[in-house]
């Protein structure tokens, strides 16, 4: 399962949060990004589309584009459009590029072309961060800083979990720079003073390019899932930068007392994963943490028998998306839902994070209580 | 003879549970789906604002109404992602769902032999008695002979198998809204008309249904086939049991219940003596009323009330051949109701009230639920037009609705104030000199200044008071019994009070992000959907 390229590079440019979107593409594709946009950000709304219908088919879009273009730079107050071309002004040709050129706004225009046939969800938002870093300038080096890479604003948990990793890292007294793509488009543009790149499962081809064009250095970690893999995060991120890391300092256990005789009792319970890259840090923690066995692991790029393997297995939870609650609801057992997309949960108290060393005591509260909270009832009928 | 069960497909289980279990108290059935389906609702209301969906998610969600049915989407992953949610059922996510997946090699290729094999496959994956082709945008593009592959294999894979045009960039139009209004607000009275919802995904997949599904039946007597607004809508199961219960009186069987049922169903619906159609979706009767000679009725809001819904079901009597025992039917529920209204009358005939609304707008039949039959002692009624605004009406459909709604008031001559769009001050004003006002959760004053305007909530029974039976109204009646005679809270600080809102746009927040992103949706809107070429 799968977004698509034009999804991936929606959610990395509607990062930048004073940039307008304009999707040039019919009406659907754009209502398709928005509503996975919109379920816990509903005051946040910059997008717009160029509504591509039958007679741009027969014509080409180029005029569409250009008045919805001349509009939007009328309309709205920020300070950069970012236009990404989807898959029917692909296939028909526009030149978007000779559009742009062609007019004269106020603001800056950034383009993409993000066609959903050409590539996943994944190569869409690296070619956008990558698109997108032709707008980073020279700046001076702030000394133990670091830009976070990887993030998307539609992301489960994504305010409280950057508040906490921020918290952590910060607790290191190394400041965040930038977090992308969370961040306004001056935070975007000055990330090349952060002292090394810190790249979350994915926009690792950013962090490449700002090394060739700004000599910023970069390390690849998994997602700070668990007490273990917040302390391998702040490890290896203190090793790098040369600051001393104690664990004993930064791990408070009281709150697992409080609930250790539930930790014993989930030890060795089966449950299945899946998700975007956080489904290998999720799962880490699940087995190496709480003791659960993992049945099944999939993460999307990965493999498309998830729901059959999971089928066949002893799961009795489900760590997913919100796709998943069909799969739940067949097999009588919970589902804890951590992963893009979410849109039958909310998200609005941003200290209540699932990453990070704090993060870790509400994830394993939010486990057991889901267990705790399920009405058991037969698995299979007669 | 069999009659039509509701069949529930996968990923709708817990409307099964909900179907079968003991809803006997219809306020409960109400309460259960606007606490637990309409919490699912308000992004998508807030998303039309800026944006409509996609034709293909209209015909997804018909087919995700249909038990067995799975929908096959020609085109990229992308659309076979976010067409799985569907805001037409947010709280159901369609689950089943298979694509082609193409890719650009097929872009330049073609895409016809990927699709014979997603539809081999697709059949083997979930060995459903429905598979329906939905062909996108690049598909539509790339030119691909739907038709032609579909009608190869047909015979080799066993099961039926249905083509809808459905790529995105046929949609509706900007004028789509206004046209609706229009055809809403010329047929006030009378539905004899037919819509052309053109570039609408539902309108054309119950269609298809209709064109490619159906077969030539024995006509069963005194059988109806009901046209379903969906599983996860609000008042659905409601309305079934409601409706199914009253027919049945008068010895009327629900023949197919359209497209919530089996695949066997919808083959079998030209057997039916009747259909009753929804208001703008009615293509697929049209083409039944053509092909099959199934005469049709549309459910419409000039229903509402004891003696709308009393015309409605002598008009399906007559039709029928069943005046009779319509006539008997009719005349049993409205003394039962006759009889509890009284009781409910004399509870209400104390108090006054304001009734501020926006419904009254699109159906100012409703007002005779208030006024005819409930006799709420009325004071002032407060108008809310702006909706009319937000949806871009024309000036001469707004008019229109206007027109017509004061028609209906003036024919009630009753002494009471109306008042349109009256500011928040006014409201406020208006609210001091009755004892109630009951209100629509969508009207902007009563929540902004909820503090000094309580509002007694009545959205959850307005909007079923053209689609059931009698029964809504005694239980409007009884809700407002029981609520004013509660103690009124006048101290309330709601959060949602504390936000400042968007006026044209409300509920849209007053957020500059959100604001420039309307405007900018709705000028684009206007300017590039012109209807096609």
């Amino acid at each position: 399962m799968d977004g698509g390229r034009f999804l991936g590079a929606f959610r990395a440019c509607s990062g930048i949060t004073d940039a307008v979107v304009l999707n040039h593409v019919p009406v659907g594709c754009n209502w398709g990004a928005g509503m996975f946009n919109s379920i816990s950000q509903q005051a946040d709304i910059r997008h717009a589309c160029t509504v591509v219908h039958e007679r741009e088919i027969v014509f080409g879009g180029e005029e569409a584009l250009k008045r919805a273009l001349e509009l939007a730079d009328k309309t709205c107050s920020t300070p950069l459009l970012v236009v990404i071309s989807g898959d029917v002004p692909s296939i028909i040709g526009d030149d978007v590029q000779s559009v742009i050129d062609s007019l004269s706004l106020r603001k800056d225009v950034l383009w993409l072309e993000a066609a959903g046939y050409k590539g996943s969800m994944r190569d869409g938002y690296e070619d956008a961060l990558v698109k997108l870093e032709s707008l980073m300038k020279e700046c001076e080096i702030k000394r133990r800083s670091v830009n976070l890479i990887g993030l998307c604003p539609d992301d489960f948990k994504v305010h409280a979990d950057l508040n906490e990793i921020r918290r952590n890292i910060e607790a290191l007294d190394i400041s965040v720079n930038s977090t992308i793509s969370m961040c306004s488009l001056e935070e975007f543009c000055t990330a090349p003073a952060a002292e090394l790149n810190l790249v979350m499962g994915q926009g690792v081809d950013l962090a490449k390019k700002m090394k060739d064009d700004f000599g910023t250095p970069y390390i690849e970690l998994d997602y700070p899932y668990g007490l273990e893999g917040s302390s391998k995060f702040l490890e290896a991120l203190s090793g790098r930068l040369g600051v001393e890391y104690c664990e004993e300092k930064f791990i408070d256990l009281e709150p697992f007392k409080r609930t250790y005789l539930h930790q014993h009792e989930i030890y060795g319970t089966g449950v299945s994963v899946t998700g975007d890259f956080r489904c290998h840090s999720m799962s880490d923690f699940l087995e190496r943490e709480l003791g659960f066995e993992i049945e099944v692991k999939c993460s999307y790029d990965q493999c498309s028998s998830f729901e059959d393997d999971v089928r066949r297995s002893n799961t009795m939870m489900l760590f997913g998306s919100s796709f998943e609650r069909g799969l739940a609801r067949e097999l009588a057992i919970p589902l804890m839902r951590f992963v893009y997309p979410v849109f039958d949960q909310v998200c609005m108290y941003d200290y209540a994070p699932y990453a990070g060393l704090r993060g870790t005591v509400f994830l394993t509260e939010s486990i057991i209580n889901t267990l705790m909270g399920f009405d058991k009832r037969p698995r299979y009928s007669a | 003879m069999e009659e039509a069960s509701l069949s529930i497909s996968r990923g709708a289980e817990d409307d099964n549970s909900r179907q079968n279990s003991d809803y006997s108290d219809l306020e409960l059935n109400l309460l259960a789906d606007r606490s637990f389906l309409d919490i699912h609702g308000c992004p998508s209301r807030l998303a039309h604002y800026h944006g409509i969906d996609c034709k293909l998610s209209g015909s997804v969600y018909v087919v995700s109404e249909i038990e067995r049915a799975i929908p096959l989407i020609h085109g990229v992953r992308g659309c076979a992602f976010h067409q799985r949610l569907s805001p037409r059922k947010l709280y159901s996510p369609v689950y089943d769902m298979a694509c082609t997946n193409l890719m650009e090699e097929d872009v330049i290729y073609g895409g016809e032999e990927k699709l014979r094999r997603g539809i081999y496959d697709t059949y083997k994956r979930y060995n459903p008695d429905l598979i329906v082709v939905l062909p996108t945008c690049i598909s539509g593009l790339m030119g691909e002979d739907v038709h032609s592959v579909v009608e190869d294999i047909k015979d080799e894979v066993p099961c039926e198998l249905v083509i809808v045009t459905s790529e995105g960039f046929a949609h509706r139009d900007h004028d789509s809204i206004d046209s609706i209004m229009q055809y809403v607000a010329t047929s006030w009275k009378n539905t004899s008309q037919q819509f052309d919802f053109r570039g609408c995904g539902q309108v054309d997949m119950l269609a298809a249904l209709a064109e490619q599904l159906m077969e030539e039946q024995d006509v069963i007597e005194n059988s109806v086939n009901l046209e379903s607004n969906g599983r996860n809508t609000f008042g659905f199961n409601l309305e079934l049991q409601e409706v199914g219960s009253i027919l049945g009186k008068m010895g009327i069987t629900l023949n197919t219940v359209f497209p919530t049922t089996t695949v066997k169903r919808i083959k079998q619906a030209p057997a039916a003596r009747l259909n009753i159609a929804r208001s703008r979706t009615d293509k697929w009767a049209a083409y039944m009323k053509d092909e099959f000679g199934t005469d049709h009725i549309k459910s419409w809001p000039h229903n509402s009330g004891i003696e709308g819904m009393a015309r409605f079901l002598m008009d399906i009597g007559t039709r029928m051949g069943l005046d009779g025992e319509a006539e008997a039917v009719i005349d049993e529920e409205k003394k039962r109701a006759e009889k509890e209204l009284v009781k409910i009358r004399h509870a209400l005939m104390g108090y006054s009230f304001a009734i501020v609304s926006q419904s009254l707008i699109f159906n100012p039949h409703r007002a005779r639920v208030y006024i005819d039959d409930l006799m709420i002692p009325i004071k002032c009624i407060c108008i809310d037009s702006l909706v009319l605004n937000r949806l871009k009406v024309s000036q001469e459909t707004r008019d229109m609705m206007i027109k017509n709604m004061y028609s209906i008031f003036d024919e009630m001559n009753l002494d009471f104030q109306i008042t349109t769009d009256p500011s928040a001050q006014e409201t406020y004003k208006i609210s001091k000199e009755v004892d109630h006002v009951l209100g629509e959760f969508i009207t902007s004053h009563v929540y902004e200044r909820n503090a000094e305007i309580p509002v007694l909530d009545i959205t959850m029974f307005s909007n079923m008071l053209y689609r059931t039976s009698f029964n809504v109204i005694i239980e409007l009646g009884r809700y407002l019994t029981r609520r004013i005679n509660r103690p009124q809270i006048r101290d309330r600080h709601l959060i949602v009070s504390r936000l400042k809102y968007n006026s044209p746009y409300y509920p849209l927040l007053d957020d500059p992000r959100i604001s420039s992103s309307v405007s900018m949706w709705q000028e684009i809107w206007r300017a590039n959907s012109r209807g096609g070429c």
